[in-house]
């Protein structure tokens, strides 16, 4: 693991992250994925939720890694119906520049996605989906990296750079 | 003598306005100005305004009023709408709402009302006497009548006449009339006091949650248009839906709904969603025996309001209230302890160096808030509600509970963190742990204790 070389790929998987659509961050516990998402909060303008169901997100980290915390509100929601409630409510209230939706299990339900897309686009917030595991109901998302052992593999992205299948951004030296 | 830049406007309103909605609208009024006047046997308000030029222009103002007049006073109704006349004094005000078509567009129109308005002038005005007497009105008529004789035809000519002889020929009375009519006869004002308590009701019948929720918006838009008169916002408010009695269904004929809002609320828009949620859920789980017939809200507790005027070139007080208002809904849902603004504060035991509040903070228009870093070493990114304990064999580490372990490649720290001596105390070593698959833990060992356990308490991920 290069330190300075997942920093430079954190740059770039910020890039690819847009306002108005769904981006998928997916990868196993302790390897990276909030980091990423904490980059690209950090760089981010305006208002923050982070929704989960038991809260483990620590905010202390945030406020280390220049995400002020006066801008994020943490909402713990309890059942898989409610984390989904809540980022609609978030999402219609149209004064959050990012919405982070932490899943734990990927959310595999077109529908709630399709959703999740349409209320992102209205209130043109940034909503990142956190999984372990990348979710298979992908159409509605606009970027799916993983983010694993602190790499980062792009799996999808409609901004044209990685269209076929998969593409590792620079791998760390083995 | 009413001063060179004395104003006061008289709202009038039509005769089948009721009392109700005249003290709604005086209660409503005082967000304008502290000083306010009722007069219901007139159907006017009356605002003082004198000091209030740099707050709001007239037109404005006027504007405003007539906005408030309609949300207030539906009664008074499209086809017969209210009256707003700004004026030197109220008497005058008042003469010009009654009888000017333009309501006093022209500072000198008073000049050319009618001898009838001299009506309004005799004892006229919010004073502390209230309605003139029968014998001031009386001598009133006859001064009106003398005058018609004389050939004066309005106030203008009236107020012309040499204030010597007015005694001699017309009465005592004729004098203080004049004087007012000139503005040169100050006025007291009895000051508008609201009631204590706010109750807004409408009778309305509804079947269904979206009818009850329309009808409501009515009464809650009315209420919260009193809690700014007074510069407050509701904490606490109680919903109560009255069901027709003739019904056979056995359940009372009275259902309330009390709601602790965890910030104060300042509009309806916020509050409707959250009445939403509530009615949803108490009407599944106990439907209405018969329609609703009539619907109550009473403010039960209130706090001070942020009177700050509006910024005309950013959105934060907007957004500001919108995301008070979304933090009670889902507080409501989820609890007031789930929903939360971080803020760091000065303790070494790691779970405890956040508390959570509801203190919305603005966030400015770049978007940034102040970051203010926390003081290294680096903390994980995810924390555990509770440290779980591991088993350690050589260089593997094992959960009991479900049996997940990790091959350890390297070991960083210790960093020690111990305090709180005064309560239970803790004293740690916590290690950055880095495993074979690329995980980062945070690993803690308790000291003072041979053979102590190791707990993992959080992740860098």
């Amino acid at each position: 693991m290069d330190g300075n070389l997942f920093h430079s790929n954190l740059q770039s998987l910020s890039t690819q992250v847009e306002r108005g659509a769904l981006s998928e961050l997916s990868g196993p516990r302790g390897e990276g994925k909030t980091l990423a998402a904490l980059h690209y909060l950090a760089g981010s303008p305006g208002r923050i939720a982070w929704i989960e169901r038991a809260l483990t997100i620590y905010p202390c980290a945030l406020a280390q890694r220049d995400v002020a915390l006066e801008r994020v509100l943490f909402v713990e929601a309890g059942a898989p119906e409610g984390l989904l409630w809540a980022a609609q409510q978030v999402l219609a209230s149209q004064v959050f520049g990012s919405v982070v939706l932490d899943l734990g299990a990927p959310l595999e339900d077109a529908v709630c996605l399709r959703r999740l897309q349409l209320a992102a686009e209205k209130s043109q917030a940034a909503v990142l989906l956190l999984s372990e595991r990348a979710t298979r109901e992908s159409w509605p998302l606009r970027f799916q990296a993983r983010v694993e052992g602190h790499e980062i593999r792009i799996l999808k992205s409609r901004q044209g750079r990685a269209q076929r299948g998969t593409e590792w951004l620079q791998r760390s030296p083995a | 003598m009413a001063s060179e830049k004395s104003r006061v406007v008289c709202v009038l309103f039509p005769a089948a306005t009721g009392a109700k909605s005249l003290r709604a609208f005086a209660e409503a009024s005082l967000r304008f100005t502290p000083l306010v006047a009722l007069r219901t046997e007139e159907r006017a308000v009356f605002l003082e305004i004198s000091a209030c030029g740099r707050l709001y222009t007239e037109d404005g103002l006027r504007a405003r009023l007539l906005a408030l007049a309609r949300r207030l006073a539906p009664s008074a109704g499209p086809g017969a709408p209210c009256r707003v006349v700004i004026a030197r004094d109220a008497a005058t005000a008042l003469a010009l709402a009654r009888f000017d078509p333009r309501c006093g567009a022209d500072p000198e129109a008073w000049r050319a009302l009618p001898l009838q308005a001299l009506r309004g002038f005799a004892g006229a005005g919010p004073d502390t006497s209230g309605t003139a007497s029968q014998d001031h009105e009386k001598s009133v008529e006859r001064i009106i009548s003398l005058l018609k004789v004389l050939g004066i035809r309005n106030l203008g000519e009236f107020a012309l006449l040499p204030s010597a002889s007015l005694a001699a020929r017309l009465g005592k009375e004729a004098i203080e009339l004049s004087a007012r009519v000139q503005g040169k006869l100050p006025q007291a004002w009895e000051g508008f006091h609201p009631e204590p308590a706010i109750i807004e009701r409408a009778q309305e019948s509804a079947e269904n949650l979206e009818a009850i929720l329309f009808v409501l918006k009515g009464v809650l838009d009315r209420a919260m248009a009193r809690l700014r008169g007074r510069g407050e916002r509701v904490l606490a408010l109680e919903a109560r839906l009255e069901l027709e009695s003739w019904s056979v269904a056995a359940e009372a004929w009275r259902r309330a709904f009390g709601i602790v809002f965890p910030l104060p609320q300042g509009s309806a828009a916020g509050i409707i969603p959250i009445l939403r949620d509530r009615l949803a859920h108490e009407l599944a789980r106990a439907p209405l025996g018969a329609p609703v017939e009539a619907l109550e809200v009473e403010i039960r507790e209130t706090a001070p309001g942020r009177g700050a005027q509006r910024d005309f070139f950013s959105k934060k007080e907007e957004e500001d209230e919108a995301v008070e208002s979304l933090m009670a809904r889902l507080a409501q849902k989820f609890g007031e302890r789930n929903v939360f603004v971080a803020r760091p504060v000065d303790r070494y035991l790691p779970e405890k160096a956040y508390e959570r509040t509801l203190q919305v903070a603005s966030v400015t228009d770049a978007g940034e808030g102040s970051v203010r870093a926390l003081p290294s070493p680096e903390r994980p990114t995810r924390l555990l509600g509770a440290p779980e304990r591991l088993v350690a064999r050589g260089n593997l580490l094992q959960l009991p509970l479900n049996g997940k372990h990790w091959r350890i490649r390297g070991w960083e720290g210790p960093e020690r963190l111990s305090g709180e001596w005064w309560k239970e105390g803790f004293d740690r070593d916590y290690y950055r742990v880095a495993t074979e698959n690329g995980e980062r833990l945070w690993i803690f060992q308790e000291r003072g204790r041979d053979e102590a356990p190791l707990y993992l308490h959080g992740f860098f991920d």
